[in-house]
């Protein structure tokens, strides 16, 4: 929404009156992000150059925790699990949700029914879900038996380091598809269906209606919905903790949790802190490089 | 006007805090549930009832987050008064300065430090001062399920431990009939969550002559004995089927196991069980029967406010009346306690003599884990280690070695 140039009242001028009306109305947000984000955040930069066991006064180590994450394995391996996890929950869940949009935007029978469905985990508390979960996927539970049943004996998939990683995306997934699957059938819903009618007059396959009509259309949600599912899934910790508690044998420790694991397990906050900047630096780069990607990748129609 | 108004109220919302901080609230921070919350929280009234200017606040957190939380309360300043605190965290609880020095109630002849026995106090004394007031002193002890005994047509661990039978064979092949009469699990041995794996394991390890540490607390876990201990678990898990593996959720409560090893505290919860369950002594090895012991002790806070009225609190609790009613669920240190007949016959789920079998009889030969100071990050290596052996077709050897590896080198 742009502020139109309106006549000036008359005393004070607008940027007298206006202006300071406007630092009021944004004091509450701008001191609720100072306070909560920006204080805790340059906190968490200080105390990643200390060595600090919480129950003991902090020790200024200059940069000595970054040398130690450079030469980490287990912290090299845990960006390996973010990477794998985010990479595993960006592709299943945007191609999942762009889907089962396409799927909710038909008029088929029952498809309320359907959509409320979708999108019922969304609303569920994630613990609830997780624990749920956890005794679905137990060695005997009802999943493992199923797949049993495929075939596959000794079937644990939550519990085999190589199997872990991608129930817990799945798991994820289905929580969070729902949410994405709305946003991209509001944004079906705004493409005008004169032009798909045009394009199948001239012969255009579903396929080339989608590719070239649909997706370019849609591409400024598409944008916003791979944004906030990157973010989103880089910053994952509750179900993870506790579907796996980061196991079996660390497959499923992301950076949150090799982050959480120094912190509150080993006590190591100036260290935690380190991983914390990293993982800061990490998403900044990442959401800075999909904004300069936007103005190539994503189709405005005005 | 109604500036007058709004004073009158300010006035009156800032007395009512005055008025009530004549009385003295302190925060009591436990991990104890069930029946021993209970009486815990019971506890609490009667000392308000007897000393009227303390309240006490019960507050639990769960034992696997226990030391966590607490240090992360204490460092934000909010941290409870009292409260308390196991074995495994007393070291780094007192290098941090955490606790309060308690000599000058202890040393009061009439406390009686000396009813403790020296090896019970050890733990909690540094220098000339004394940290905390251990009130349960608990050896690991087999309960089983009566029901799924006499279901499965098997003589039950007491039974068997009475004719001088019971060993390691006789547990597994007592697991496994229970396993394949009544399709019910045989025994669990470690707790549902990995990190608690010393929980049980420890027990199998040290009756078998294997170890997690030799007497230089270096990583032994991968000696041929501890290999051999660790093979009879994996083989009851992925052969007989006997024991869950891990990711099953079944526990004790719930009816389905035949035999869990844990401390006496646990029968605390098992008020509502829906079985009849007995305790008896774990099975013996080729070196022996040695049990885990764990220590729980009352400590104060250093950070507290109120440490005169916290350390009354504590007396209060660590008295012998007081120790006799906690004893019901917490196996007493004090020695006029542990040896009343009172005491042996305090917990109606429990018999007497079963008590005595399985617990006072062990207490000779249990053992305390003595862990290095790096151990929070050793049971994490431990931990993730064993998360590895339990999978079909696993190297027990290769994965020890591994541990040993990753935890000497720390």
């Amino acid at each position: 929404m742009t502020v139109g140039a309106r006549p000036a009242r008359r005393g004070l001028t607008r940027s007298g009156r206006e202006g300071r009306l406007g630092w009021l109305m944004v004091l509450p947000y701008v001191l609720g992000m100072l306070l909560l984000v920006t204080g805790p955040l340059i906190a968490v930069l200080g105390i990643s150059l200390t060595q600090w066991s919480l129950l003991d006064s902090p020790r200024w180590v200059g940069a000595r925790n970054y040398l130690r994450l450079a030469n980490d394995p287990a912290f090299v391996r845990s960006a390996g699990v973010t990477a794998v996890f985010t990479l595993g929950i960006l592709a299943v869940n945007i191609s999942a949700a762009l889907a089962l949009a396409s799927l909710m935007n038909t008029r088929l029978r029952g498809i309320g029914i359907f959509r409320t469905l979708v999108f019922s985990p969304v609303v569920m508390p994630v613990v609830a879900w997780a624990l749920v979960w956890k005794f679905l996927l137990q060695p005997q539970g009802p999943v493992n038996a199923g797949l049993q049943n495929l075939g596959m004996a000794d079937s644990n998939v939550l519990f085999n380091p190589s199997t872990a990683l991608w129930t817990v995306i799945v798991i994820e997934v289905i929580k969070a598809v729902g949410l994405n699957a709305v946003i991209f059938l509001s944004a079906l819903q705004g493409v005008p269906p004169e032009l798909h009618e045009a394009a199948r007059l001239d012969g255009a396959t579903p396929w080339q209606a989608f590719r070239r009509i649909t997706l370019p259309l849609i591409s400024p949600t598409f944008f916003l919905v791979f944004i906030i599912t990157l973010i989103g899934a880089l910053k994952v910790f509750t179900p993870i903790f506790v579907l796996t508690g980061g196991g079996p044998a660390d497959s499923t420790t992301t950076l949150i949790l090799y982050m959480f694991k120094q912190g509150f397990q080993f006590f190591e906050f100036g260290y935690a802190s380190a991983v914390a900047a990293v993982l800061f630096v990490l998403v900044l780069a990442l959401t800075l490089a999909q904004w300069s990607l936007r103005k190539r990748l994503v189709f405005y129609e005005d | 006007m109604n500036r007058s108004v709004f004073a009158i109220g300010l006035c009156v919302l800032l007395a009512v805090p005055v008025a009530s901080a004549q009385k003295v609230n302190l925060r009591f921070s436990t991990w104890a549930g069930g029946e021993g919350l209970t009486l815990l929280q019971q506890l609490a009234q009667e000392y308000n009832a007897q000393t009227p200017n303390v309240g006490v606040t019960v507050e639990v957190t769960p034992f696997a987050d226990y030391a966590s939380k607490v240090a992360v309360q204490l460092a934000s300043g909010s941290g409870p008064d009292v409260g308390w605190l196991a074995e495994q965290s007393v070291p780094s609880f007192l290098k941090s300065g955490s606790l309060k020095d308690l000599s000058a109630l202890t040393g009061d002849p009439a406390f009686n430090l000396a009813d403790f026995p020296v090896s019970a106090l050890s733990l909690w004394k540094q220098g000339k001062g004394v940290y905390g007031v251990p009130f349960s002193n608990s050896p690991q002890v087999l309960f089983y399920n009566k029901d799924l005994f006499k279901q499965a047509g098997v003589s039950t661990p007491l039974q068997q431990y009475a004719k001088g039978g019971w060993d390691y064979a006789a547990f597994r092949s007592s697991a496994k009939t229970v396993k394949d009469r009544t399709g019910a699990f045989g025994a669990r041995i470690m707790r549902v969550d990995t990190k608690a794996w010393n929980s049980g394991t420890l027990g199998v390890l040290w009756s078998n002559g294997g170890n997690v540490y030799d007497s230089n607390l270096k990583c032994a876990i991968n000696s041929p004995a501890s290999v051999r201990a660790f093979q009879l678990m994996y083989d009851m898990t992925f052969g007989d089927g006997s024991v869950p593996r891990p990711g099953d959720q079944t526990t004790f409560q719930g009816g389905r196991l035949g035999m869990y090893i844990d401390n006496v505290s646990f029968s605390a919860q098992l008020k509502d069980a829906a079985f009849k369950w007995g305790v008896a002594p774990l099975p013996k090895g080729t070196t022996g029967r040695v049990t885990q012991l764990g220590q729980a002790g009352y400590v104060v806070f250093a950070r507290s406010s109120r440490p005169n009225e916290a350390q009354a609190f504590l007396k209060f609790l660590a008295s012998p009346a007081v120790m006799a009613r906690t004893a019901k669920f917490f196996p007493p240190p004090r020695k006029s306690v542990l040896t009343s007949k009172t005491y042996l016959g305090s917990n109606p789920a429990i018999p007497a003599a079963e008590l005595k079998t399985a617990l006072v009889n062990q207490l000779g030969s249990a053992r305390v884990f003595k862990t290095s100071d790096n151990f929070l990050r050793a049971n994490d290596l431990f931990a993730s280690g064993i998360e590895r052996l339990y999978q079909p077709g696993a190297n027990i050897g290769n994965v020890l070695n591994d541990i040993c590896k990753g935890v000497d080198g720390l």
